[in-house]
């Protein structure tokens, strides 16, 4: 049971880019179930589920991008 | 889906349907028939749900009293964020007997868990949702419907 209390109970440090990376899993998670209630058929949903993660991925990060030049045009 | 061609009584409930989806992620697809699609929800938002608690740690992700409305999220994954929330009370007890115990998640770890447990219980309500019109449509699907000729001549 020791495990146990190591994996729920001790928090994992996260630091600097660590912060940025849990944004894909979560994604995906989102993309995966949005897919599997979406997609008629099943074969359509890894597919359709990276497509969709990758289009949310680069949206964030475009508005991650403009944001931060605009925050360096403004300073 | 399930099959078209079941009768009125043998179709399934959407109240059922729906707290079996709350008690279990998948579990009301599960029950209306779709199998692949309830062991894909399960296993998604179940992992989203226990990752989350994993990062931040049972005692800062759930918890009713320092989490705000994420608590409402949190709860939509049923049984388990009920045995997690417990799990917390306990932690939030032993840090009140004994001074020395911390299990508070350092930044950012309590928040990226507390999204990720959030997240994963909205997951869940769409995952509810989605059965309620899954059982809905083979409510709709078994409806008796009048011929086409008769359709056509009430319409005209």
């Amino acid at each position: 049971m020791t495990w146990l209390y190591d994996l729920f109970v001790l928090p994992i440090e996260i630091r600097g880019v660590g912060r940025l990376l849990m944004l894909a899993p979560l994604i995906l998670s989102v993309s995966l179930v949005y897919k599997t209630i979406r997609c008629p058929e099943l074969k359509q949903i890894p597919f359709a589920s990276i497509k969709l993660c990758i289009m949310i991925l680069s949206g964030m990060l475009a508005i991650g991008v403009s944001l931060l030049v605009t925050f360096r045009l403004l300073a | 889906m399930a099959k078209r061609s079941q009768t009125k009584e043998s179709l399934p409930s959407a109240p059922l349907a729906a707290l079996l989806a709350w008690l279990m992620p998948g579990l009301g697809h599960w029950w209306i028939g779709d199998r692949p699609r309830a062991i894909i929800l399960f296993i998604v938002v179940t992992t989203t749900f226990w990752a989350g608690v994993a990062v931040g740690g049972v005692r800062t992700v759930v918890s009713e009293r320092e989490n705000g409305p994420w608590i409402a999220a949190e709860l939509c994954m049923g049984p388990q964020s009920l045995i997690a929330l417990k799990a917390s009370k306990m932690l939030r007890e032993k840090e009140r007997k004994d001074a020395s115990l911390n299990y508070r998640a350092p930044w950012p770890s309590g928040d990226i868990g507390v999204i990720y447990a959030g997240v994963a219980g909205l997951l869940n309500l769409l995952v509810i949702l989605d059965v309620l019109a899954r059982v809905e449509h083979l409510h709709t699907a078994a409806r008796p419907r009048a011929p086409a000729l008769i359709r056509k001549a009430a319409r005209s």
